[in-house]
């Protein structure tokens, strides 16, 4: 039985060699007269809105029928089965978009561009999953996103992630979270969408640098429960926070904790908080000592991260294409690269001024300048609070599902003998 | 009851497993057979594609090949067959990898099924140490793991490279381009800078003999004729050659000799090709080369301009259309900072009618900075960019007019109305005169202090009415003007007032431009004789070396060499 994992593993790192034909080549049209008529070039049309309300409809479905499955229902199967679904409807069938984390993007640039006009859509996807997380926990996670369905499905052989790990690990998110956000909101990129893990499987075409983030998350998943929902999902890190103060949340139990530790092994999410004791007397007031001194040290981190981020923001702002457009201007101007390329010949053939292009682009340095500092700002916030949080003693007298971090796959409710008890009674 | 159980189980375990295998083994045969599609494409394809380039290339020189236009169609429709057939391919190939991958993962999700793992409680230790310990490790690895980013972050803002786009507090940030200074130190136009044929290097060589190969540092055959004249920069030297249906750019290396790569200016399908008039003793590639130590231009007789880097790269081509030009277009080509000019004199009709313009091009891309209407009818002779007064101008000379634009914006700044026939010699500037010549008739002197607009009635310092060259450039210094006919009548007059100092009849005919190189003069005939002269009042030759092969091209200069361009072969003279 072990050795299956391994070979699939092996498979499917031998299929990373393939990779490089998904790319696809394209050819300009032939020089010499042929029958063939080449058909004028057209735009899509635009998603027809009874289709927009068919998305609008299947979500807010799923997401009440996931809540209710999470919380009434309690039942790991039938959350299964309408993730497959999920992962049919908005990944297979809507190829990944339209998708609530790459959202983000969309709702950031909404609110710095007053020229951006974001579709009804987007703002749905983005706002029903936070409300039905406010109300009842990560039903958006358990059964709804087909990101972490695919994870889902794919995790065999789940291995330990260890808090501290798990912790440190997620300060990724939080730096992705921060640079997307950025970049959207100065208009450079969005980059959550850009980088989508598993677009390439929904549409089965990717460049070769996404197949391979692809392949490798997938290999990853196989191991490690949802390793991207947990350390790199930017919206997942947003729910985790909305999930904090949920009204309802799963709980491994239906009624009483009765200690018998036997679900202690059942998260492959790390998301089961044991009981805790009281902290050794000793360590009191060295605690208290810590707690003062990271409380006093916060504006310092704070400091710390807007001299940072604004340090940063050159090469932050390397990543918009006026930006882009002016280095690369500025390098063939200066004899650095002699040749031009499309975007340079482009603005040659524009008339457009260099002078306009440099001034164009320092001021979306300036940009850069202010939203790099107020985003090192806030991951300073982010470090001082993290570590703030793990200087505390919590108390907690049962074994619970994490608030946060809980994406309610039901996968506990099978190992606790009080779950086992309710069905029957139910039945009966 | 439970051994029917067991069998089930066992039989849907090893369903399980076989599907996964079935699975396994197709994503393997699938995988191997998109790795062989992209082997075809990726390596094939590109393979053929540039044999297909190939063939068009050809297919530009001649035209009317029918059997290679049909092999090129042949070739590309195939081409076309099979990239789509290699793209349906991987369309359906990935399609079915994909379902063989979910069929591998539920097979194998199915078969772990069989063997859940249990639930385990293993034995709880001391619960308090553990809880202070795990927020200890949290904490001290976060902390680890934020220096790191943080160092990494330093990290890339110190070392990284930037490129700063910054506007300065002063201004604007302006293009940066090769200065004029930095022209003036090299040999990047015809004659050298500002195209007065004054050489300011030093030791420059006056002994060689071609025959016994004393001074001769390298000797390379130039695989294409033409009259055009080396231009240096370092130790690249440029030139072009070209026939009907070839036209080429030459880089050498100064130092050996070497051909390091030759250019092709590509020329488009035009049937007024052939009905271009060139004169023999012109050729299709009688224009100088300029460059501007980055890049090199050339224009050919078909009004063909291509722009290569150093290294032989084609930047950009611009084809100008077949010139109306009596002998066939032979101005060289000049430049101003960003800018190649070009002094495209066509046509038989003057004034608003006339199809003449001065043009500048950018370096960088070939798209026209300016374009300026030039009331003459077709000429020869090349554009200089000098420093007049404290000025760069352009200047120009055609029938009927001496031009002077403003190198910057293409405007024009003064003319003067003073010349007739087929004008070929370039204009030059010596003590803050402005000199142009009228074939076989006169040597006019132009004073360029306050010029401004029509200066035909005010300006014109003298004429002088005597014998003046059809081909040959002049040269001057702050006292004395030479002037060279084809048939080698030296004329030496004086600056200040057009009067003749002394006249010579030099042995030999000649068609390059003299130069001046400190207190000589080289003069080269078109036997491949050099007549280094005296510069004073009175015709003194100092030294006569031969090269032994006919020389047409003026002579190119660099620190302590000589390079010219004879018939068939590139020479490079100096000490060893």
């Amino acid at each position: 039985m072990n050795r299956l994992p391994r070979i699939s593993i092996v498979l499917l790192l031998w299929l990373l060699c393939t990779v490089p034909a998904m790319s696809i080549q394209r050819f300009p049209p032939p020089e010499f007269e042929t029958d063939h008529t080449i058909p004028t070039a057209t735009q899509p049309s635009a998603r027809s809105v009874g289709f927009e309300i068919l998305d609008v409809a299947v979500l807010t479905a799923a997401l009440s029928l996931a809540s209710w499955l999470v919380l009434k229902k309690r039942s790991r199967r039938w959350i299964v089965v309408l993730m497959l679904f999920s992962l049919v409807y908005f990944g297979f069938w809507r190829k990944g978009c339209i998708c609530s984390i790459g959202a983000i993007g969309n709702v950031t640039l909404a609110i710095f561009d007053s020229n951006y006009a974001i579709p009804w859509v987007m703002l749905l996807f983005f706002f029903l999953p936070l409300l039905f997380t406010l109300f009842f926990g990560r039903s958006f996670c358990a059964a709804v996103c087909p990101l972490g369905a695919v994870q889902d499905v794919v995790l065999l052989r789940p291995l330990e992630i260890v808090p501290w790990l798990e912790t440190t690990l997620r300060l990724l998110a939080w730096l992705y979270l921060s640079v997307a956000v950025l970049l959207a909101a100065t208009g450079s990129a969005f980059v959550i969408c850009r980088y989508d893990p598993f677009v390439a499987f929904f549409r089965f075409s990717a460049n070769p640098a996404i197949w391979i983030i692809s392949f490798s998350m997938l290999i990853i998943a196989i191991f490690v429960g949802r390793p991207y929902c947990r350390f790199l999902c930017p919206y997942g890190l947003i729910l985790r926070q909305v999930g904090r103060i949920s009204k309802f949340r799963v709980t491994i139990t239906p009624d009483e904790c009765i200690h018998c530790r036997l679900c202690e092994g059942a998260c492959p999410f790390g998301a089961i908080e044991k009981p805790t004791v009281e902290w050794p007397r000793t360590e009191y007031p060295r605690g208290r000592r810590r707690l003062i001194t990271l409380i006093c040290l916060l504006p310092v981190f704070i400091a710390a991260g807007i001299w940072i981020g604004h340090a940063l923001h050159p090469k932050l702002a390397a990543n918009h294409p006026v930006v882009q457009l002016a280095q690369r201007v500025k390098l063939e101007q200066t004899g650095v690269h002699l040749e031009t390329i499309d975007m340079s010949k482009a603005f040659y053939s524009s008339g457009q001024t260099l002078e306009h292009l440099y001034a164009s682009a320092d001021q979306v340095s300036s940009q850069f300048a202010l939203g790099s500092a107020i985003m090192g700002g806030f991951l300073g916030l982010v470090i001082g609070g993290t570590l703030l949080t793990h200087s505390i003693f919590w108390k907690r007298a049962e074994y619970e599902a994490h608030r946060a971090g809980c994406v309610a796959c039901g996968r506990c409710y099978n190992y606790c003998p009080r779950h086992r008890k309710w069905l029957k009674d139910k039945k009966v | 009851m439970n051994d029917l159980n067991a069998i089930n189980e066992r039989v849907s375990y090893q369903s399980a497993i076989g599907i996964a295998i079935v699975a396994a083994v197709f994503s393997i045969i699938i995988a191997a057979m998109l790795a062989a599609n992209v082997y075809s494409m990726k390596i094939h394809i590109p393979v053929r594609s540039a044999e297909l380039e190939k063939m068009k290339e050809q297919a530009k020189a001649n035209p009317t090949d029918q059997t290679l236009a049909n092999l090129i169609l042949e070739t590309d429709t195939q081409l076309r067959r099979d990239q789509f057939a290699g793209l349906y391919f991987v369309r359906r190939g990935t399609i079915l990898l994909v379902v063989t991958l979910v069929l591998l993962v539920g097979s194998t999700i199915w078969a772990v099924s069989h063997h859940p793992k249990a639930p385990e409680v293993t034995p709880q230790g001391d619960l308090k140490t553990h809880q202070v310990r795990q927020a200890s490790l949290t904490r001290t690895s976060f902390t680890i793991a934020v220096v790191v980013i943080c160092s990494g972050a330093l990290f890339w803002v110190l070392y990284a490279p930037q490129l700063d786009i910054d506007t300065d507090e002063d201004g604007p940030v302006v293009s940066l381009y090769t200065s004029m200074d930095a022209y003036e130190q090299q040999w990047p136009v015809f004659r050298g800078p500002g195209g007065f044929g004054i050489c300011n290097f030093k030791n420059i060589p006056d002994t060689w003999d071609g025959t016994s190969g004393d001074n001769i540092l390298w000797k390379t055959p130039i695989p294409l004729p033409g009259h055009n004249s080396p231009v240096v920069w370092d130790n690249r030297i440029f030139l072009t050659g070209a026939t009907e249906d070839k036209q080429q750019v030459f880089c050498f290396d100064a130092d050996s000799g070497e051909l390091l790569w030759t250019g092709d200016v590509p020329i488009p399908a035009n049937p007024a090709r052939e009905d271009m008039d060139i004169m023999e003793d012109t050729g299709y590639a009688a224009c100088t080369t300029v460059t501007d130590g980055k890049r090199v231009c050339a224009i050919f007789a078909g009004g063909d301009i291509g722009c290569f880097s150093f290294n032989g790269n084609l930047l950009w081509e611009k084809h100008l259309g077949i010139p109306d030009s009596m002998y066939g277009y032979a101005a060289s080509l000049t430049a101003y900072e960003n800018m190649v000019i070009i002094q495209w004199d066509v046509g038989y009709d003057e004034g608003d009618e006339s199809k003449s313009k001065l043009i500048a091009l950018d370096w960088q891309t070939g798209n026209s900075v300016w374009e300026t209407h030039r009331p003459v009818v077709n000429s020869w002779p090349s554009p200089t960019v000098a420093k007049v007064g404290d000025v760069y101008q352009a200047l120009t000379c055609s029938n009927p007019f001496v031009i002077a634009y403003d190198p910057a914006t293409g405007n024009e700044l003064y003319r003067a109305e003073c010349l007739s026939g087929d004008i070929a010699s370039t204009p030059i500037v010596a003590d803050n005169k402005l000199f142009a010549i009228e074939p076989y008739n006169k040597l006019v002197a132009i004073n360029t202090e306050n010029a401004s607009g029509d200066i035909t009635e005010t300006h014109i310092l003298w004429e002088t009415e005597e014998e003046m060259p059809d081909i040959c450039s002049p040269v001057a210094n702050d006292q004395y003007i030479w002037t060279l006919v084809t048939q080698g009548l030296l004329g030496c007059y004086n600056v200040t007032d057009g009067t003749q100092v002394y006249t010579h009849q030099m042995d030999g005919d000649f068609q390059a431009s003299p130069t001046l190189v400190g207190d000589a003069m080289y003069l080269l005939s078109e036997k491949g004789t050099m007549f280094i002269i005296a510069t004073g009042p009175e015709y003194k030759e100092i030294k006569r070396n031969e090269l032994g092969e006919k020389c047409y091209a003026s002579p190119a200069f660099g620190p302590g060499r000589i390079y010219i361009r004879a018939e068939e072969h590139l020479y490079a003279i100096g000490a060893e």
